[in-house]
């Protein structure tokens, strides 16, 4: 336990910690800056249509809002008529005036309207759901890929764990000293590994700190409200992202077992940064690989995106075990290794 | 306590850096001498356990180090040139690290006496990267003393330092030396010329000599010259052979000789010293180079 807080306290000195403060605080003030993101219906009249049919899902609201979609297609689909009888003088300018203002409201609405319709025929069908403005939250998950703030702490502060060792020359102290072999090395990971899970979590939980100064309503409902989010049982969408949280933060974790076996094969920091940012980041990056197997296979798979409904947890959780074991296992037989 | 090296040998391709080291080691301290590349490193290296031997073993009591793997490790003090402690880490956590290291219990007794007997108790509080070399060098030898071991293997440790502090560091080792078996590496002879047991010359990667204090003056016994000349002779001589050096006492230049046979006519036998034995057998390693 001693040596395990020891190489804690030498991961996070405090250069280490006035770096990873100020990732901390870039990842807070980006969440400021607006995601851009593209929506296939008007954000305000969507806010106005929630007004009145926020809350529980019930039969009559799919029913008015389909009575609704009706009209506006009612609406919009007499346009030129209308247009011919006015110029025709078939009807009076006060009436035109009224269809005008009619159809441009129509047409305002009719892309939230479609989605409203849509998001309640999804509704009907899994049941127990609610109306609520989650268009930030759909931005916020949406937004939630490959996390280039956890990947550049993690990388930084895991590297250093055994190649200073070998680039200051400490190593030859470390392992000629009776605990300096397997329980050194073993401490060292779990060093490794803790550090990586906490900052990684740190990470996505400013995030989400931030989210919650800007927005952070509705979190209590539950995830299966958004549309496409079937699947997930009952969970909440707070909840949801906490055990995104967590999924990504140990496949960190097991990312820094990654890197420190890598140290120990190349004793050299850049050329751990850079076998290191290949196989994780690389295959984050390129490829799907957040889908079947990869998902368990390659960290990658886990940290490009959130956790579908179909994601095994004792099948990641198993996986990532025999990847910890065979990377830490790799990790001793380098550090221990006489030339 | 025995230390035994069994024909230890290590090849790095082509290259052999030690080529069938045997020796019989107890408490004392022995001086590794040689000249760089002449494989002192190596044998510490290996006998540290960094480096597998190619072939042969080291033997503790009849018993391999190898085999008895973190047994040896309890017993073993290795200081090598640059021993990479943390700089941000103060002398007395370092010293906490390496206790837990070498699971000393409860170490704060310890510690504290090892500060004092290397004189760093004022500077205990200061970071290592504060230190001056000899400072360092005195925490370095202080960690390695830590499990009070049986075999201290140190690598150069006097490099770098100033005569205050190597001095200092002598004494020290003097000390240490009395119940330990320390093996130290150096190719400055006059840090070791007063302390140590005895001699162990590579060069090459091969035993030169192994001598104790007592014998190892025997090795160029009436092979030491001086002659008074003048000092433009002196250096014309001196300049182009390593088995000369310019001498000068009472107003006078002595041409000091390292020779198998009588340089001159007028020189005289004088006392050796270890200097002219290292003299005598690397100048010797040096010229088998130049031939190759």
């Amino acid at each position: 336990m001693k040596l395990f807080l020891y190489e804690l306290k030498k991961i996070f000195s405090p250069k280490i910690l006035i770096v990873l403060a100020a990732v901390l605080m870039l990842q807070f003030w980006l969440c400021y800056i607006p995601s851009g993101q593209e929506h296939e219906y008007s954000i305000d009249v969507y806010k106005q249509y929630l007004e009145q049919y926020g809350g529980e899902f019930t039969e009559e609201k799919y029913q008015s809002l389909l009575a609704r979609s009706a009209e506006i297609g009612n609406i919009i689909a007499v346009h030129d008529d209308m247009v011919d009888a006015y110029q025709k003088e078939k009807i009076s300018f006060d009436e035109f005036e009224e269809y005008n203002f009619q159809y441009h409201k129509a047409s305002s609405e009719e892309s939230t309207v479609k989605y409203l319709v849509k998001k309640s025929e999804y509704f009907k069908e899994i049941g127990g759901c609610v109306y609520f403005y989650d268009t930030d939250w759909e931005d916020f998950l949406g937004g939630a890929g490959f996390n280039f703030f956890a990947a550049f702490a993690v990388i930084f502060l895991v590297i250093p764990v055994f190649c200073n060792e070998h680039q200051s020359n400490a190593r030859s102290m470390l392992v000629t000293s009776a605990r300096g072999q397997l329980d050194l090395c073993i401490s060292k990971l779990c060093a490794a590994f803790t550090a990586a899970f906490l900052t990684a979590a740190a990470v996505y939980a400013v995030k989400y700190a931030a989210f919650c100064t800007i927005q952070g309503n509705y979190g209590e409902y539950a995830v299966h409200n958004l549309l496409g989010h079937y699947g997930y049982g009952d969970i909440s969408l707070v909840r949801y992202y906490f055990t995104d949280l967590l999924i990504k933060s140990a496949a960190w974790a097991v990312g820094a077992v990654f890197i420190c076996a890598v140290s120990n094969l190349t004793k050299n920091m850049i050329f751990t940064a850079f076998l290191s940012f290949v196989p994780i980041v690389f295959s984050a990056l390129i490829g799907d690989f957040s889908a079947g197997i990869y998902r368990y296979l390659l960290l990658g798979g886990v940290l490009a995106e959130n956790y579908a409904a179909d994601f095994n947890m004792t099948a990641f959780t198993f996986a990532l075990a025999i990847k910890t074991v065979i990377y830490s296992a790799i990790c001793c037989v380098l550090w221990r290794k006489r030339e | 306590m025995t230390l035994e090296f069994k024909n230890v040998t290590k090849k790095y391709r082509s290259k052999t850096a030690l080529n069938g080291f045997t020796a019989t080691l107890t408490e004392g301290v022995y001086a590794l001498l040689g000249p760089n590349g002449a494989g002192k490193s190596t044998l510490m290296n290996i006998l540290a356990g960094l480096l597998k031997p190619t072939a042969g073993e080291i033997l503790l009591d009849g018993q391999s180090t190898e085999k008895l793997g973190r047994q040896f490790r309890n017993i073993l003090g290795y200081l090598p040139q640059d021993p990479g402690f943390y700089p941000t880490f103060s002398g007395y956590e370092l010293m906490k690290y390496y206790a837990a290291l070498k699971d000393i219990k409860r170490p704060e007794e310890r510690i504290n006496e090892l500060l004092r007997f290397v004189n760093l108790s004022d500077d205990s509080k200061r970071k290592y990267k504060e230190y001056s070399g000899g400072m360092k060098r005195r925490l370095g030898i202080a960690v390695c003393l830590l499990n009070d071991p049986k075999i201290l293997i140190l690598d150069e440790p006097t490099a770098g330092l100033d005569p205050k502090e190597r001095m200092r560091f002598r004494n020290i080792i003097g000390k240490i030396g009395r119940d330990k078996t320390v093996i130290l590496a150096t190719h400055i002879v006059s840090d070791v010329e007063s302390i140590a047991d005895c001699f162990i010359l590579l060069k090459n990667g091969e035993t030169a000599a192994v001598r104790t204090a007592d014998e190892i003056l025997d090795i160029v016994d009436g092979k030491v010259w001086e002659n008074v000349t003048s000092a433009q002779a002196a250096e014309e001589y001196a300049l182009d052979r390593a088995n000369a050096n310019i001498v000068k006492r009472d107003g006078e230049v002595l041409l000091h000789i390292v020779s198998d046979d009588k340089p001159f006519d007028n020189s005289e036998p004088v006392t050796p010293t270890l200097e002219d034995v290292y003299m005598y057998i690397f100048n010797e390693a040096s010229e088998e180079r130049s031939k190759e």
